[in-house]
């Protein structure tokens, strides 16, 4: 038993010095549990915003002029006492005399149970496929889990399509920056000297202007009869304008250190070429930081379009964001009334928190040959 | 430590010489000019048109002539103090941001020092006693504060405030003294009502602050020459003020300063949604409606204290670290 | 011959996530008076660590579990593993009775400070004297340490210099309150070789001058040779041999000191295949059970080696080693 036994401390340690670099890196990044709570988390918000249309239970636009302000509808699962399959109460109107507000209640005699795979709103998944299946929803009445807004719509729903346009724009956003970055950091890195010190320059120069009345100035500057589309993209070309600064300095300072690596001066003594070297050599070596400072930039990145947008100078409606979403609650006594119009600022510091959690995991797991 | 000095100095120039260049960048951005854009608007509400006064302007600015002589026209102007004109408060530029820009120098300096403090304050807590309670309660807060852009913290405070109170934090002075002389009273005003900006601009970078000087000083706490210097008899409790503090400060000294341009930024967005007299509502109003020498110059004035800012932060780094003063 | 310094059964382990190691596994020794003792070892043997327990400067994840370090300080004898490591009278020893230098003199001294101001602090902490006094014996030492240009040196950072001038400098500074205990650990490694050379050929001449008893670590058998007076051989945490150097060279005995020399190279030999030890350090985590050498041992006996662990046997005159080849069952 006691050979059994180090035969198989012996196969484990030589499964270590076998194991791949990524595989090294993912056994390290699973030991983080944050990590890995933040990586599921973002999973789950990336389904939900991939598949709005599914998701949501309503349309975004749809008015529902009877329920303007409408609170957030409680699920419930006891009626009489007993568990049964959730439900929501319906609402019962009333009116304050005086501010001539209305009061939602809830009616125990409405009671709509909550489905799975309704047939709701009609929608073109995609844009393609015609359908009215919903995830969940109810057949009767109304279902609104987060309340509903100055025009009576979901607000739940327009939260799910605001996940679609303001998780993706951190990744088209860091597409673009890590190109930029890439491209003039390694630049910088690999030929030193004069190249170095103006990228270098330029860098500081760009990082002292404070980032957002810039954004600012320049998303005010995109014609305003441009479609959403163009918009979506001007926006992240201005983010990562001054995003790519960050990335460009990691590595810049990844290239510097390469450099000088035995086996990088080896293959340009072997005669490879520059291009061979940069791409074949040392791109490979740090592509796990890059990974991680990617995923560090995108937060920066989602935040910035979330303020511009509030402030009415990134989308603008009728393009649902988060940030969007939240110019709604721009009026401190409109927040006091009705405080479910800041649903969207949780869901922007969840995915953020995410990103962080997930971009330290990485951090720290990317050089897995160090202790 | 002189030459550093003056060389820092004198490589700012060129740095706010490519600020206006930029300036003037975005005032050119929109399509048309800004007359064109004024016509139309004067002659959307149906206002009379003085053509004197359209052509006063026009020289005035050049804007009849080509881009680089219209810059240098602009930029001579500007050395002379004449920053444009806006078309949308009728008033020269210059009569306008003064005290909104001194504002949000006060609110910036304000929320950077509270920044710098707490940020060593808790640093310096959270790396000596690694892994205690503390340290995970500010990490638990330094991640939050990290997630939360500064005007939902200003959101969700202003709200949680009103709420349980019932008054509403906005604005840097009660209304009975926005426009009253200054007097002790208006002073003490100013105090009650401008914690809140400052706290809410502040706690981002502070957040950032605790988290470089943390892993920092856990860094150097393990480096050979604290454990000479111990091996020489130093005191514990001086081993940590002395050495590895002393090296950690530097990186955290040296993000600090860049922490300005991110405080300016914070102090625009949340002077919006707070309501102060800073130059956030003027900004937004003037990108909104395209009055783009009031916009252009705003940008302008902003970058300029960020790197009058980033420029003192690296003399006071050149003094904390021997190995920049001696490159 | 008097001695200075014993180490008596000392177990140093490092509590770790991962499980324990014991760097330190039962090591005994003794330094004497005006001596030289070469402690030789490949990296993670525990030879640092040993040098560590003594000035009680571990990290926060080992502790002293067994043992006793003795110390000899004027007439009194000092168990230092009984002391407050944090203590008034351990700080008192540390640097002023037992001093110590290190392997990367360029990352011990703290950038921020000129090395003047860290000489002078060592002196301060340990001497009541005015600070113009203790920067005349800086002085003094770093001429005695052959510096050129002492004055100057005293007023430059730690990077303005190169690393056999700072190491020149660590020496003063240990030598500057005149030790009777020197530990150097591996100070030579990361050094040129013409600049070790001149090190060891310092350190030979002060020792003359100072008569500290001196514990050189290091992994390289070449400076062995030319400083010192005695060697011990440790593996995985213990000494396996202890012998005066010219016996240790001449006869070793434990197979390992033996592989440890015939992977020296040799200009004379020539034509003969350099030999590597085989196989690896095992893992620190599950030391082999028995002979801690046995795995990689060319006269490994079944059903011996692998179950019990050999006891010192002294074989010459101050010649110890633990094998069962010499006895020891």
């Amino acid at each position: 038993m006691a050979i059994n036994e180090r035969v198989t401390k012996r196969t484990k340690v030589e499964e270590i010095y076998l194991a791949s670099e990524w595989k090294l890196m993912w056994w390290r990044f699973k030991k983080n549990k944050l990590a890995i709570v933040g990586l599921v988390v973002l999973f789950v918000l990336y389904v939900l915003g991939i598949f709005c249309e599914f998701f949501a239970p309503y349309n975004p636009e749809k008015i529902y002029s009877a329920y303007v302000y409408a609170p957030p509808q409680k699920v419930h699962f006891f009626k009489d006492g007993k568990l049964t399959r959730p439900f929501v109460y319906g609402f019962k109107i009333e009116r304050d005399p005086q501010t001539l507000r209305r009061i939602y209640k809830e009616d125990p005699s409405k009671v709509y149970p909550i489905k799975f795979f309704v047939r709701g709103d009609e929608y073109k998944f995609w844009g393609m496929w015609k359908t009215n299946l919903h995830f969940f929803g109810v057949e009767r009445g109304t279902m609104f889990l987060l309340g509903t807004d100055r025009m009576g719509r979901d607000v739940l729903s327009r939260v799910l399509y605001g996940a679609r346009i303001s998780t993706t724009i951190g990744l088209v956003g860091v597409f673009l920056s890590m190109m930029l970055g890439i491209l003039i950091g390694g630049v910088s890195g690999y030929y030193g000297g004069w190249v170095d010190n103006f990228v270098q320059r330029s860098i500081e120069f760009i990082r002292s202007i404070p980032t957002i009345p810039l954004w600012m100035a320049l998303a005010a500057a995109l014609p305003r009869y441009w479609s959403q589309v163009k918009v979506y993209f001007g926006i992240t070309v201005i983010l990562s304008l001054v995003g790519w600064t960050g990335l460009a300095r990691v590595v810049r300072s990844k290239f510097l250190a390469l450099k000088e690596e035995d086996y990088v001066v080896a293959a340009r003594l072997a005669g490879a070429s520059e291009f061979r070297v940069i791409f074949k050599h040392m791109l490979p070596a740090l592509t796990s930081h890059l990974i991680a400072s990617v995923t560090l930039a995108i937060p920066g990145m989602i935040l910035g379009e979330t303020g511009l947008s509030f402030l009415g100078l990134g989308l603008r409606s009728p393009a649902i964001s988060w940030g969007v979403l939240l110019q709604e609650a721009q009026n401190i006594r409109t927040v006091a009334l009705y405080p479910w119009l800041l649903s969207p600022a949780f869901f922007v510091i969840v995915t953020v928190l995410c990103f962080s959690f997930v971009g330290d995991g990485l951090r720290d797991a990317a050089d897995p040959y160090k202790t | 430590m002189l030459t550093y000095l003056l060389r820092r100095l004198l490589f700012a120039i060129p740095l706010l010489f490519l600020i206006a260049v930029v300036s003037f960048i975005i005032i050119e951005l929109p399509p048309g000019d800004y007359l064109t854009v004024y016509v139309m608007n004067l002659k959307q509400s149906g206002e009379a048109i003085d053509e004197a006064a359209l052509q006063v302007l026009r020289t005035r600015y050049g804007l009849d002539k080509p881009l680089l002589l219209r810059f240098f026209i602009w930029f001579r102007g500007v050395l002379k103090g004449d920053f444009g004109y806006s078309f949308m408060w009728e008033k020269p530029v210059s009569q306008l941001i003064g005290p909104r820009l001194w504002y949000t120098v006060l609110i910036s300096v304000l929320a950077t020092a509270f920044a710098w403090v707490f940020g060593f304050l808790i640093g310096v807590y959270s790396g000596i006693h690694q892994y205690s309670i503390g340290d995970y309660a500010f990490t638990v807060l330094g991640y939050i504060g990290l997630a939360t852009p500064n005007f939902l913290l200003a959101l969700i405070l202003l709200w949680a405030v009103y709420v349980t109170f019932g008054v509403s934090l906005g604005g840097l002075f009660s209304p009975e003294y926005a426009n009253a002389p200054w007097s002790w009273a208006k002073f003490v005003d100013l105090l009650k009502h401008i914690w809140l900006p400052v706290i809410v601009i502040g706690t981002g970078s502070m957040a950032g602050l605790i988290r470089i000087l943390r892993a920092n000083l856990l860094d150097e706490i393990e480096k050979p020459y604290v454990i000479a210097a111990k091996a020489r008899g130093l005191p514990s409790k001086e081993l940590y003020w002395k050495y590895p503090l002393r090296v950690a400060v530097i990186p955290f000294a040296s993000t600090a300063g860049w922490v300005l341009p991110e405080i300016v930024s914070g102090a625009v967005v949340t002077g919006i949604v707070l309501n102060l007299p800073t130059v956030g509502v003027i900004l937004v109003d003037a990108l909104k409606s395209q009055d783009m020498y009031l916009a252009g110059s705003l940008v302008m004035f902003l970058s300029i204290f960020t790197i009058i800012g980033t420029v003192i932060s690296d003399i006071l780094l050149a003094w904390l670290d021997p190995r920049i003063r001696f490159e | 011959m008097r001695k200075v310094l014993e180490v008596r059964n000392l177990r140093t382990h490092f509590e770790l996530v991962e499980g324990t190691v014991r760097a330190v596994d039962g090591v005994s020794f003794q330094l004497n008076e005006g001596e030289v003792l070469g402690i030789v070892g490949e990296s993670g043997c525990g030879k640092s660590v040993t040098a560590q327990s003594i000035m009680r400067i571990l990290p926060k994840s080992a502790r002293i579990v067994d043992g006793e370090i003795l110390f000899w300080n004027q007439q009194d004898v000092v168990d230092l593993t009984k002391l407050d490591s944090e203590g008034e009278q351990m700080r008192n020893i540390r640097g002023k009775d037992i001093a110590m230098i290190f392997q990367e003199p360029a990352a011990c001294f703290a950038p921020v400070y000129t090395v003047g101001e860290q000489m002078i602090e060592a002196i301060l902490l340990h001497e009541d004297m005015s600070k113009q006094e203790a920067r005349r014996l800086a002085l003094k030492m770093l001429e005695k340490v052959k510096i050129p240009n002492p004055e100057s040196v005293l007023d430059r950072y730690s990077f303005q210099l190169s690393g056999g001038m700072l190491q020149r400098c660590m020496i003063a500074m240990a030598l500057s309150l005149n030790p009777k205990v020197l530990i150097a650990d591996e100070p030579t490694t990361a050094l040129d070789v013409t600049i070790q050379a001149q090190i060891i050929y310092l350190v030979n001449q002060l020792q003359k001058e100072y008569s500290s008893a001196i514990m050189w670590i290091t992994h390289d058998m070449g400076v062995i040779a030319q400083i010192s007076d005695r060697v011990a051989v440790m593996y995985l945490g213990q000494i396996v041999e202890t012998a005066p150097v010219k016996d240790l060279f001449r006869n070793p005995l434990h197979p390992y000191t033996r592989a440890l020399l015939r992977s020296i190279p040799r200009l004379a030999r020539r034509k003969k295949k350099l030999e590597a030890i085989k196989g690896v350090v095992p893992d620190p985590y599950n030391l082999p059970i028995g002979c801690r050498y046995h795995n990689r041992c060319d006269s490994f006996i079944q059903g011996l080696c692998d179950e019990r662990e050999p006891t010192e046997v002294e074989v010459d005159v101050a010649h110890r080693v633990k094998c069962f080849l010499y006895g020891g069952r």
